[in-house]
């Protein structure tokens, strides 16, 4: 019969290469590595988040605004940097823009920035913030015009209305495409791997070349990312439940399935 | 067409719409049960909504149910329809008893037409389309005569004319007709209405309750929940007043409105008749 | 992901059928959300004329554009020949693997999208698995374990598992059933070698598979679930049966309602066809960088920029037709 001593024979190829090893050694080995990823894929996603954020604001304004010039501005951003992979733009940013002369190697007083980070989180920063800015535009229009005519006929100024009754309800149509964009955003983080930024799949790549133990290495690296992505899921979950009460509830109703 | 005739199964619905015998309404009494409720209960989670209801439906009746919102007329409709499973006692409509599980629950759907409040016209297919789909696809009926028998039906609720348009292209009025005419096309025995007309505004509401009216006329089963008072006085055979549950008072418009018994219902049309 | 916005269409009330939809429809608005003001209109033309004129035209006129008049060029952007003129990569290889994962991945994530919405524990359990696993990854991730994992797990099912298993089979199962699981366990290394064999672009169709069915799977559950519950009421009262209900009722709302969200995943696996060039595979982007790292020629500058972008601009064109298609198509249905 098939033994277990023997089942775990034929699996030790695939795990582990002697005896005395254990599977997820090289992991355990280089934990500092792994964390030292973790917290780069953190920074960059943080700095991007700000980035793109911003700049969807701004570019959300400059659409919904009645300028010609403007939105022709806006329209060309959103639509160039959603329609092409951010992998593309990376690399011109990283490659492309040392030779126009722009140097991304930078000393912003105490601090050192690399110019793969600068490249990465510009590039992740924009890619984003197109679709931030769709996403927020998106939410400023789903408001009906009832809306904003019976504020102004109430007397309200343009800001008034805007900041009294077009945003609040705009924000709770908002913030679940957001959560879903940001989450997104730091599974893409892990493109910028690709020019170099030290973050988590750049460490698992480094560890898997020296190592060549892959199945450990990018099973713990697919856990560490699951430990950041997931939660965010939960929060957009949490979000759209929070501003759609009955939706909850139906779903709580029929158990989630169809 | 006379209540004591046993109804071969087509004939049930009169779909040429010209039969006018309006049956003395002391006569329908006498019809065939054929929807009974013997102590149904219907709960959802922890909220037990039908606590026992207990009645007698014959073929022919007009049935207006009227009652507080949220006390479950909505619910015994959809119970006859099976949307709903009951819970507990029996509901035997046309002899099939819908608390055993092995019901035929296609056959009743086939012979009960539903109208929503919502309508719920298949917003992707057109009047005709929507009028023609339950023959074709439930009895194989053949296009052309599907098609034919749609244009009757739409002719007889009035819009034929819009017979090509998409459900989005017509009034609340003019749907609300198209889903009467499109459950009558199964030639149910028995039509249910959930609040027709209370998505509707007042000028709408005439058009479709004439189309219920004249369907009274000629003499089909119907279980009506409405808030439409002088419709129940005017066409209503029975008024069944429904309140924690129950049926807690059942008789005929001009006693109910007039004279009502039970102290739940003075509330209830006191309320109702102010406005 | 992209916003969600065609999700919350219509989610009606499930309590009782005549309660009115809890979440209508977005009104598309006409007009702009603030009142026009001539100056801040003139501000903005002005702004747009001084970008062009400072950053468009010094950028076009400056940049080495010579290259791009060249058809070799070309030629190796769309599908770089070899010698005999044989496509190894470039713009095809990029399609060639669009399609087979959009392929793959519409019909796997229907099987996941029926999987999940299924009363069986097992499937509904392992179906919801599977897509919340693949869907929290990133996608290069994937790629990239399956790039290097996959010939590691084809190499030990070959040199271990198949041998080992048949051999046990036959000693302890007897002639029948162990001849059977023989062949089973031989059949299956068909599968396992599938992609390993079918490289270069099988890995990258394979990882961008994963990723992209599970998005899939949700996407149909999402159109499936935000049929209204009155419609299916009504396909009931009439006597509907289930299969006639999905096929005339239920699919042809839900399919229309998904186009958006289907498009704009399409456009993503096109933009993610990109991160194959990590696992060696010549498609459009690698392409573009390798014939700006080869191309030297004296006197003249690199073309680092300039390639990106036209590289850039083939993608463009691609996802942008697809996303013009998509509105059009959802303008037909807005009837
Ligand atoms: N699917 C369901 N799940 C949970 N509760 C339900 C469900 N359907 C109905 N209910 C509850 O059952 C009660 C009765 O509902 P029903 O729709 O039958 O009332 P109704 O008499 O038709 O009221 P209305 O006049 O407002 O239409 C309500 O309190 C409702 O909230
Ligand atoms: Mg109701």
């Amino acid at each position: 019969m098939l033994t277990l001593p023997a089942l775990a024979n034929l699996l030790t190829p695939l795990l582990a290469a002697d005896a005395g090893d254990y599977f997820g050694k090289s992991v355990i080995e280089n934990l500092p590595l792994f964390l030292h990823g973790i917290g780069m894929t953190l920074t960059i996603s943080f700095w991007a988040a700000l980035i793109s954020f911003v700049v969807g604001l701004v570019v959300a304004l400059l659409r919904v605004t009645p300028s010609g010039g403007l939105k022709i501005v806006a329209v060309a951003f959103t639509e160039f940097f959603r329609n092409t992979p951010l992998l593309v733009q990376v690399y011109a940013f990283y490659f492309g823009l040392p030779k126009l002369g722009v140097n991304l190697h930078l000393q912003l007083g105490p601090f050192e920035v690399s110019d793969s980070f600068a490249a990465g989180t510009l590039g992740l920063g924009l890619y984003t913030g197109a679709y931030v800015a769709e996403a927020l535009r998106a939410g400023l229009l789903a408001v009906p015009k009832g809306q904003t005519e019976a504020a102004r006929s109430l007397g309200l100024s343009l800001l008034q209305t805007l900041r009294l009754v077009v945003v609040p309800q705009a924000v709770r149509l908002v913030l679940p495409p957001l959560g879903n964009l940001y989450s997104a955003m730091l599974k893409n983080s892990a493109i910028l791997s690709a020019v170099g930024v030290a973050d988590l799949m750049y460490q698992a790549d480094y560890v898997n070349n020296r190592s060549f133990r892959t199945f450990e290495i990018f099973s713990a690296v697919a856990l560490f990312y699951l430990m950041l992505t997931l939660p965010l899921g939960f929060l957009v979950n949490w979000l759209e439940n929070k501003f759609n009460p009955l939706r909850a509830r139906r779903l709580r109703l029929r158990g989630a399935r169809v | 067409m006379t209540n004591s005739d046993p109804h071969p199964p087509s004939s049930a619905a009169p779909a040429n719409g010209t039969a006018s015998a309006v049956s003395p309404r002391g006569k329908k009494s006498d019809g065939r049960p054929i929807i009974e409720f013997r102590d149904v209960h219907k709960r959802f989670g922890h909220l037990h909504i039908l606590r026992g209801v207990e009645e007698t439906i014959r073929e022919g009746e007009v049935i207006v149910i009227l009652g507080p919102s949220g006390c479950g007329k909505s619910t015994m409709l959809r119970c006859i329809n099976h949307l709903e499973k009951i819970d507990g006692g029996s509901l035997i409509v046309d002899g099939i008893d819908l608390g055993d599980p092995h019901a035929n629950v296609d056959k009743i759907r086939a012979e009960t037409g539903m109208v929503f409040q919502q309508f719920n016209l298949f917003p992707h297919m057109s009047v005709l389309e929507n009028v023609m789909l339950a023959p074709m696809k439930v009895r194989g009926t053949p296009k052309e005569e599907a098609s034919a028998k749609g244009m009757k039906l739409l002719e007889r609720v009035g819009i034929q004319a819009k017979a090509d348009a998409y459900p989005i292209q017509l009034s609340g009025g003019q749907q609300q007709r198209v889903a009467i005419a499109r459950a009558l096309a199964m030639n149910p025995k028995i039509m249910l209405f959930d609040e027709p007309t209370s998505a509707l505004d007042p000028e709408m509401i005439r058009e479709v309750l004439d189309v219920m009216r004249d369907l009274a006329r000629a003499g089909m089963t119907m279980v009506t929940v409405t808030h439409e008072m002088a419709f129940a006085r005017e066409v209503a055979d029975r008024v069944l007043f429904i309140d924690a549950g129950r049926v807690c008072e059942r008789g005929t418009p001009q006693a109910f409105f007039d004279n009502p018994q039970e102290a739940r219902a003075k509330d209830f049309l006191s309320k109702i008749l102010k406005h | 992901m992209p916003s969600s916005d065609s999700e919350v269409r219509t989610i009606s009330d499930s309590s009782s059928g005549t309660n009115p939809p809890l979440v209508l429809p977005a009104p598309r608005r006409r007009g702009p959300l603030v009142t026009p003001n001539r100056v801040f209109n003139l501000l903005g033309w002005l702004i747009l004329a001084l970008i062009v004129v400072f950053l468009v035209i010094p950028a076009a006129r400056h940049g080495n554009w010579e290259p791009f008049g060249d058809a070799n060029t070309w030629h190796y952007l769309w599908d770089t020949p070899d010698e005999n003129g044989k496509p190894q990569g470039g713009l095809v290889y990029t399609l060639y693997v669009g399609i087979a994962a959009c392929l793959i991945s519409t019909a796997v994530g229907f099987v996941f999208a029926l999987g999940r919405s299924s009363n069986n524990r097992f499937f509904h359990g392992f179906c919801s698995v599977y897509i919340e696993l693949m869907r929290a990854l990133p996608s290069y991730l994937i790629i990239f374990y399956v790039f290097i994992g996959l010939p590691k797990f084809a190499s030990f099912y070959n040199s271990v598992v198949w041998p080992g298993a048949a051999a046990w089979a036959r000693a302890h199962l007897g002639a029948g059933l162990g001849g059977a699981v023989e062949f089973l366990v031989e059949k299956f290394s068909y599968v396992v070698n599938f992609a390993f064999q079918w490289q270069p672009p099988g890995f990258a169709i394979m990882g961008l598979s994963l990723y992209t069915s599970a998005v899939m799977a949700e996407i149909f559950r999402a159109g499936i679930l935000s049929i209204e519950k009155g419609q299916l009421e009504a396909a009931y009262s009439l006597g509907l049966k289930p299969h006639h209900t999905i096929i005339n009722i239920i699919l042809p709302q839900a399919l229309r309602r998904m186009v958006p969200a289907i498009v704009s995943q399409l456009i993503t696996l096109i933009k993610d066809t990109s991160l194959a060039s990590i696992i060696a595979l010549q498609e459009l982007t690698r392409a573009g960088k390798q014939f700006y790292e080869f191309y030297l020629e004296p006197g003249k500058p690199p073309i680092v920029l300039e390639t990106l972008f036209v590289v850039a601009a083939i993608y463009f064109v691609i996802c942008y037709a697809l996303s013009i298609i998509s509105q059009r198509l959802e303008m037909k249905q807005g009837r």
